[in-house]
């Protein structure tokens, strides 16, 4: 009996040699091991201590008592937590979609298609610091150029304080992460996009398929291993990612944008406290890797996404 | 045993002083120490570079077998950088500490205590008087100890738009602070994009705030039991009315996300009128302002009694790391760098106020120009230095409450009384705290000329 | 007929205009930048003239760059980091991808798993042990140390997605290459490596980028200027006095200019890369 592997090919048994496998992995999973897997166990063992840097001699078994007092004593957690809601799912959702069209509209080649390529993919080159400072210089309130330029098409009469005020702050900063993750998507679905015979099409087109009913009946369920892996992985980002809020509005004012990852960041190195960071930083874990799960699950990843 | 031997090499240094008689705290024992030290500079810029590069070299014909190692970090993540360093036990030999930072790293044991080093070089009254009666005075009197050497020192005053203030035939007979509120609203000019006040409110808002709110307190924060003095009826009326400078359109809307940097950025590039800030921005206006357009005014007088009450202190000082392997070697660096000398020029570079009595007299800092009015000024029998918020650790607070509750009231989400109340039982819930293990603490405002 | 035809004009002009915005979303900010770099200071923070183009061109805040700071070594750092950190990442991910696609073995979940916990890992709770370890061994402040750092972080993405241009690529190729004779890795260097060369491009690229773009493993693991890397650097411009808004935007430029002239040539084999189907049987 031949067996063979999900995309269908045969998998010889001299393949399936025990070691071969783990020997080419061992490079990469060993630096890693040692690199996460040590933070990693330090951290769960800390997440239950009492350890703050500022009381050397006070460490000890503390219990459950770090992840208690994330959620009692602060007033802000709730609202930080729908900020990080709204943070990772706008942010996510936006890149998603306008990197799907992106990629729709370049599908069909045209003249000069490499050259917009490579100009309208430049934002994922650039790092969230960079894009954060250039972001903060345009939407400055009083010498940005957003402000200027929507005062002088008359859109607006007042200068608007984008990232000072706490029903803008959020967006501004989710803004600037749409931009630096629009092309990412685009990237991998353009590439998915172009991996569809085009026969298929042809296909369906004889069988009078309309273009909306093929976009749905082919396009989708073609690319669905690429949406998979892209939006699990860049959700699992999003949320960590803390430099553009950082520098863009330090999650001000009065934590209107601040998401849970970079309250954390902030209240670690404010307090010394590592023991409760660490707390915070499990359950931050936990919540991915739950929605990881459910998400994996849910798409029945096991035909489909590339984990 | 370390500590034995820290003194046993302290009293042979001491001998060897007196056995050379004393001239001067240069060159005895250079010889004989030995070994690599680190120096982490936590706010690059390149005239501090090469001040320090100097300073490297000339230490070097001193104490030829000590290397020193210069290092350097952004100022944004400094303190970051240096709580990792401390929770890998590798601090750098010279720690240049921010004076928030201090009760911190006094809590942690980062830190070794100056005490011994300081009297066995025989130097602590070469000190001005504001380093001894106000700097040192503190620290002994919270931690029992001296941790750090200030690297200068600097106290508040109002930097202002002198050009602007002419052009708008703005004269003041009196500097209270009903006067500066005054001064803020007549600068303020929406036409051609004038604001009256580069307003703080971001990290350090309250600070400000606090500033206004003590000169009716007589510059006391607790009374004796601990409880705040902040919080009443008649303090929220006046926090609505430094607020209001916010509120009221004198500051741009921005100004709710301005620390330090921006604030300053926005007075010298012609945005805003006022400046309430330290000393060391004076280097900055000299570098990017025209001499005509700005000048420095005191701190304003408190509308009850005419004194002055303000912060004063020092932005860094230099401290001695406890995971040191050569603190002796990490002093004589220290002490190198506060010479008369040494920190006449620093204090040039970084327009700070000099922390050696012999260099006060110094033209650059006794005559005319905007050094010799905050010298005065520290001078002042009249001059305040307010209370510090306390001698526990409140880098947290600083980092998050201070400010962001005072811009959820800015953002009209809490009201004056909420936000006043809630930072000020804050402050004195830690107050009292402390107080329990370590009665007599409570901080007090100092004179500095009168307390000497 | 008609109708489609009508259709098909509107979708064209639909997708031309959708295109122009794409372009100018992207493009604005940059201009932005790239227009400031060029400008005193003293027009930097003009607010009551706010000009699209420099009144005064100046190359000062490129100049104060390399002169007064050293921007020639920040960048020489960078490019030598991305560079090799991303040589490294590309053989893990060759041959970590190769494994993973290629046999069947119990913990291969596990080990993917492990990749993609790995990402859920907020470096506040990461920096310190790191910190304790280099501290051990003696690799804090060395570009050393940094390389393995970058080469951890961007390995596991690059990893899975060469995974997926084996998975691409059908065995009948490598078993063609047996019959001439070659083992295991000849064949995987003579056959698949040529087949694979947009992949390879795509996956040299991501790594390269994600250790350009770092800020944070620089500024924690290093201590003397020597060893900053660019966005260092423009960290430090951002000062306890003012921000240096001119030289900030210059820096940025700067940190720009290789990655666009990498990506104008390579960008298209990133796409051609990713896109499966693109070996024939």
């Amino acid at each position: 009996m031949i067996e063979k592997d999900k995309k269908g090919f045969p998998i010889r048994s001299e393949q399936r040699k025990n070691w071969e496998p783990y020997f080419f992995l061992a490079p990469v999973l060993l630096s890693m091991l040692i690199m996460t897997g040590y933070p990693l166990v330090r951290s769960i063992v800390m997440a239950f201590l009492n350890y703050k840097l500022t009381e050397p001699n006070n460490i000890y078994f503390a219990g459950l008592k770090n992840f208690i007092s994330i959620f009692q004593a602060d007033p802000h957690i709730p609202m930080i937590l729908l900020n990080t809601i709204k943070w990772v799912f706008i942010s996510v959702g936006c890149q998603f979609l306008l990197g799907m069209i992106l990629a729709l509209a370049l599908k069909k080649p045209f003249k000069g298609r490499n050259l917009y390529q490579s100009i309208v993919f430049l934002p994922w080159a650039f790092s969230s610091f960079a894009v954060g400072i250039m972001f903060r210089w345009c939407l400055n309130g009083e010498y940005g150029i957003v402000n200027h330029v929507l005062m002088q098409i008359g859109l607006i009469s007042e200068k608007i304080s984008w990232l000072g005020s706490s029903d803008l702050a959020l967006i501004s900063v989710i803004m600037a992460m749409v931009w630096i993750g629009v092309p990412f998507f685009a990237i991998m679905y353009l590439a998915a996009l172009q991996s569809i015979p085009s026969d298929v099409y042809e296909a369906a087109t004889i069988d009078g398929c309309s273009r909306i009913k093929g976009f749905f009946l082919i396009t989708i369920p073609y690319i669905t291993p690429t949406m998979i892996t892209t939006l699990l992985l860049r959700t699992i980002w999003v949320f960590n990612a803390i430099e553009m809020i950082m520098i863009m509005t330090g999650g001000g004012p009065a934590y209107s944008s601040e998401t849970i990852t970079s309250y954390m960041y902030t209240k670690a190195y404010g307090t010394q406290d590592f023991g409760t960071a660490a707390a915070m930083g499990l359950l931050v874990m936990i919540v991915l890797m739950l929605y990881s799960t459910i998400f994996l699950r849910s798409t029945r990843y096991e035909e489909s996404g590339d984990f | 045993m370390r500590r034995a031997t820290v003194i046993l090499v302290a009293v042979l240094m001491l001998f060897t002083a007196v056995l050379s008689g004393c001239s001067g705290s240069s060159g005895t024992g250079g010889g004989k120490l030995k070994g690599k030290i680190s120096f982490m500079d936590v706010s690059p810029r390149p005239e501090r570079e090469q001040f320090f590069r100097n300073m490297i070299t000339e230490f070097n014909k001193e104490y030829p077998d000590v290397e020193v190692d210069y290092q350097t970090v952004p100022w944004d993540d400094a303190a970051t950088k240096l709580t990792n360093m401390a929770a890998a036990k590798q601090l750098p030999d010279v720690i240049n500490i921010y004076t928030g930072w201090i009760p911190q790293f006094v809590a942690a044991e980062w830190m070794i205590p100056l005490d011994t080093y300081l009297d066995n070089a025989g130097i602590k009254d070469k000190f001005t008087a504001f380093t001894k009666g106000y700097y040192w005075a503190e620290q002994q009197e919270i931690y029992g100890h001296i941790y750090s050497i200030p690297d200068g020192l600097m106290s508040g005053g109002i930097f202002v738009r002198k050009d602007w203030m002419e052009e708008k035939n703005i004269e003041l007979s009196s500097w209270t602070w009903d006067d500066y509120f005054y001064l803020i609203e007549a600068l303020t000019d929406p036409e051609q994009n004038r604001y009256g006040s580069s307003y703080r409110g971001a990290r350090g808002a309250f600070d400000r705030i606090r500033e206004y709110l003590v000169s009716f307190t007589e510059g006391r924060m607790y009374d004796d039991e601990g409880n705040c003095l902040l919080y009443s009826e008649e303090n929220v009326e006046r926090f609505i009315k430094f607020t209001d400078v916010y509120m009221k359109g004198y500051a741009p809307k921005d100004a709710i996300n301005w620390g330090f940097t921006e604030m300053v950025d926005n007075f010298t590039g012609g945005l805003t009128g006022t400046l309430n800030n330290d000393t060391e921005v004076v280097a900055i206006c000299q570098e990017r302002m025209e001499d005509s357009q700005w000048t420095v005014l005191p701190l304003p007088a408190s509308t009850v009694d005419g004194k002055t009450y303000g912060a004063s202190g020092a932005s860094y000082g230099y401290a001695v790391s406890s995971f040191s392997k050569n603190q002796d070697a990490a002093w004589a660096f220290i002490e190198f760098l506060s010479r008369p000398e040494n920190n006449a020029e620093y204090c040039k570079v970084m327009t700070l106020i000099p922390i050696r009595t012999d260099v006060e007299n110094d033209p650059f800092f006794s005559e005319e120009g905007p050094m010799a009015g905050f010298l005065a000024q520290v001078n002042d029998p009249n001059f305040v230095v307010m209370a510090s918020y306390g001698p526990f650790d409140y880098t947290d607070l600083h980092q998050g409450p201070l400010h962001a509750e005072v811009q959820l009231y800015l953002q009209g989400k809490q009201s004056a009384d909420e936000t006043l109340k809630k930072l000020s039982d804050e402050l004195a819930s830690r107050m009292k705290a402390y107080l329990k293990d370590n009665p007599g603490t409570i901080p007090q405002p100092k004179s500095l000329v009168s307390g000497d | 007929m008609s109708k489609r035809r009508l259709i098909n004009i509107l979708l064209g002009t639909g997708r031309f205009l959708l295109l122009s915005l794409f372009l100018i979303g992207v493009l604005a900010p940059i201009y932005w930048i790239l227009v400031t770099s060029f400008k005193t200071d003293a027009e930097i923070v003009n607010v009551n003239n706010i000009t699209y183009w420099p009144d005064q061109f100046t190359l000062d805040n490129y100049e104060s760059l390399f002169n007064q700071l050293d921007f020639g070594i920040y960048l020489r750092n960078s490019i030598l980091l991305s560079l090799s950190s991303a040589a490294i990442v590309l053989i893990y991910s060759i041959l970590g991808g190769y494994a993973l696609a290629r046999y069947k073995f119990k913990s291969k979940k596990m080990v993917i798993g492990f990749f993609l916990l790995s990402q859920m890992i907020p470096s506040v709770l990461l920096t310190i042990p790191i910190y304790i370890i280099y501290a051990n061994i003696g690799l804090i402040n060395s570009k050393l140390g940094l390389l393995i750092l970058y080469v951890i972080i961007n390995s596991p993405f690059c990893l899975i997605t060469m995974r997926s241009f084996f998975e691409r690529i059908p065995v009948s190729l490598e078993d063609a290459a047996r019959v001439d004779g070659c083992n295991k890795i000849q064949s995987l260097w003579r056959i698949i490596i040529p087949v694979l060369f947009p992949g390879i491009v795509a996956v040299f690229v991501f790594a390269f980028i994600g250790a350009w773009n770092d800020l944070l493993m620089g500024v924690i693991f290093t201590l003397s200027a020597s060893n900053w890397t660019i966005p260092v650097g423009m960290k430090a411009l951002i000062g306890k006095y003012n921000v240096h808004w001119g030289e900030l935007m210059a820096g940025g430029v700067i940190a720009l200019v290789p990655t666009i002239i990498m990506f104008a040539f390579v960008q298209r084999y990133i796409v051609e890369g990713l896109t499966a189907g693109a070996v024939k049987e």
